[in-house]
C-alpha cells in the first residue's frame, strides 16, 4: 500500500478532496497537512509572525527603557517568555519550540551576522525542553508547556553564560556582571510564564487559541 | 534592524551594492567566527580597519558615524560600570587596557559588517538570497514571513503608541518601572492580538494561494555570483588568515593599566 500522501491519487487524499467541497477552509487545512506532512503552512506563518514580534518587542523595550538596564532586561525577558508561551499554545506540536528558536537565530545570523554561536546552547536547551514537555504529557497539558518553557529559559541562559565566558575570556571577572544580568533577566522570564498564561486565557476567551 | 527596513530615498551606486546578498551574509558569518577565535588586540585591529573600510564604502558617512557614536557611548558606559565594580570589589575587575579593548574591538568588527549588510541590501534581495539557499520549507516560510513582516509590526507599534498617547499615557522608563502591568496591557496586549489575527489571515491566504504545493520555487529575480563576489570573498578570507597569522606571530603585550 502506498503510504505517501504526496500522491494526488492517494485514496485518503481523494476522500479529503471530496469532503472539501463542503468547506473550503477545512479542505485547505487538510490538503496542506497532506502535502507537507507534519507542519501546516499556517503553523509556519504563526511561528514567523511571532518571531518577528519578539524582535520588534525587544527593540521597542530597549528604546523605551533607554538601553539595556535591569528594568528593560526584566521587561524584555518577560515579553519574550510570554510570547514563547503563547506560541506553544497556539502551535501545540512537538518541535514548535525548536523551530521558533532556529528561525530567530537564523534571521539574526543572516541579517546581523551574530547569534550563530548561540545556536548550540539554544538547540540543546530546546531539545531538552521538548523532552520535558513530552514527559509531562505533551502539548495537550498546560502544566507541561509552562514547565517546558521554564526549563528552556534556565538551560538557555546557562548556555549563554558559557558563551559569554568565551567572548570575555580575557576578562573573566566580567562574567560576574554577566551572571548578575542573566539572573535579573530570569526574574522577567519567570514573570513571563505567568503573564504568558494569562494571555493564553484571554486569547482562548477571544477564540484565537483553541481549547 | 530599523535601519534595514527604513526607506533609502537615493541609494548611491557603490560596489558594495553590486555584491550578492549571500556574499555579504557569508562575510558577516565569517567575521563573527573570526572574532570568536581571535583574542589579540593587533589581530582584531586589522579586522577593525578592514571592516571599517568595508562599511565606509557605503558612502553614508553620517549614518555610519551616528552608529559609531552609539557604540562608543555603550563602550564608555561599560567602562564606567567596570570602574564602579573595581571600586566596590577590586578583585572582581581588572582595568588593563588590553583586556578591556578586546571585547570592544570585537563589537567594532561586528557593527561594521552588520552596517554594510543592512545599509546595502533591501528586503527583496534578502528574500531572494534566502530562497536560493535551498532551505527546508519549514524554515524558509517562517524566515520569509519574519523578515517581510517586521516593517509592518514597526508600523503597528507606531499606531498603537499613537492610540495610547491619545488616551493620555506616555511610554517612559518610569511607566515601565512603576506600572509594568499597565504597560503590558496598553502596548503589548493589542500588539499580540493584532499579530495573531494577522498570522491567521496570512496563514489562510497562503494556503488558499497554494503556497507550498510547488516542488520547484521559481525566484522573482535570478541571483548569481559575479567576479566582484569572488574577489571580495577571497579578500575577506585572506584578511581573516592574515589576522590569524598576526595572532600567532605576535604574542600578547603585558598591557597598560588605566
Amino acid at each position: 500500500m502506498d503510504l505517501s500522501l504526496d500522491n494526488p491519487d492517494h485514496p485518503e487524499r481523494v476522500a479529503y478532496s471530496h469532503a472539501s467541497v463542503e468547506g473550503g477552509v477545512l479542505s485547505t487545512r487538510l490538503n496542506s497537512r497532506l502535502r507537507h506532512g507534519y507542519w501546516e503552512v499556517r503553523d509556519l506563518v504563526t511561528i514567523g509572525v511571532l518571531a518577528a514580534m519578539t524582535k520588534v518587542a525587544s527593540l521597542l523595550v530597549a528604546l523605551v527603557g533607554g538601553g539595556m538596564n535591569p528594568l528593560t532586561l526584566v521587561f524584555k525577558n518577560l515579553v519574550f517568555t510570554s510570547l514563547l508561551v503563547v506560541l506553544l499554545f497556539k502551535v501545540p506540536k512537538s518541535g514548535s519550540l525548536i523551530l521558533f528558536m532556529v528561525i530567530n537565530i537564523l534571521v539574526t545570523m543572516l541579517l546581523m551576522g551574530s547569534g550563530f554561536f548561540l545556536m548550540p546552547s539554544m538547540l540543546l536547551a530546546g531539545i531538552i525542553a521538548e523532552g520535558v514537555i513530552l514527559a509531562l504529557g505533551g502539548y495537550q497539558r498546560t502544566f507541561g508547556i509552562i514547565i517546558g518553557a521554564a526549563v528552556y529559559d534556565v538551560l538557555f541562559k546557562t548556555g549563554s553564560l558559557a558563551i559569554s565566558w568565551v567572548l570575555i575570556r580575557e576578562q573573566p571577572q566580567l562574567l560576574w556582571i554577566s551572571a548578575i544580568m542573566v539572573a535579573i533577566g530570569y526574574i522577567g522570564s519567570l514573570a513571563g510564564l505567568v503573564t504568558g498564561f494569562l494571555f493564553v486565557k484571554e486569547l482562548r476567551h477571544a477564540g484565537i487559541i483553541r481549547e | 534592524m530599523l535601519v534595514l527596513f527604513g526607506n533609502d530615498p537615493a541609494p548611491q551606486p557603490t560596489w558594495i551594492r553590486r555584491l550578492d546578498v549571500r556574499t555579504k551574509m557569508a562575510i558577516s558569518a565569517l567575521a563573527s567566527t573570526a572574532v570568536m577565535a581571535l583574542n589579540q588586540p593587533w589581530s582584531l585591529s586589522l579586522l577593525v580597519v578592514a571592516s571599517t573600510l568595508y562599511a565606509l564604502s557605503l558612502r553614508r558617512l553620517k549614518l555610519v558615524l551616528v552608529c559609531y557614536l552609539a557604540v562608543l557611548f555603550l563602550g564608555a558606559t561599560a567602562l564606567l560600570f567596570i570602574h564602579g565594580l573595581h571600586w566596590v570589589w577590586p578583585r572582581a575587575s581588572a582595568t588593563r587596557i588590553q583586556d578591556l579593548i578586546v571585547p570592544f574591538l570585537r563589537t567594532g568588527v561586528m557593527v561594521n559588517v552588520m552596517l554594510a549588510l543592512a545599509l546595502s541590501s533591501n528586503i527583496q534581495s534578502i528574500l531572494t538570497g534566502l530562497k536560493s539557499l535551498r532551505l527546508p520549507f519549514c524554515i524558509f516560510i517562517p524566515a520569509v514571513v519574519m523578515i517581510r513582516f517586521i516593517p509592518n509590526f514597526i508600523e503597528d507599534v507606531r499606531q498603537i503608541a499613537e492610540t495610547v498617547r491619545i488616551r493620555g499615557y506616555r511610554f517612559t522608563p518610569w511607566l515601565l518601572g512603576s506600572r509594568p502591568l499597565l504597560a503590558v496591557r496598553l502596548l503589548f496586549a493589542p500588539l499580540l492580538f493584532r499579530a495573531l489575527r494577522t498570522s491567521d489571515e496570512l496563514g489562510m491566504a497562503a494556503e488558499l494561494k497554494g503556497i507550498g504545493y510547488s516542488r520547484i520555487l521559481s525566484p522573482y529575480k535570478s541571483v548569481h555570483f559575479g567576479k566582484l563576489d569572488v574577489g571580495v570573498g577571497l579578500t575577506a578570507l585572506l584578511l581573516v588568515a592574515a589576522a590569524l597569522a598576526v595572532q600567532l606571530l605576535f604574542p600578547a603585550s603585558p598591557g597598560v593599566r588605566i
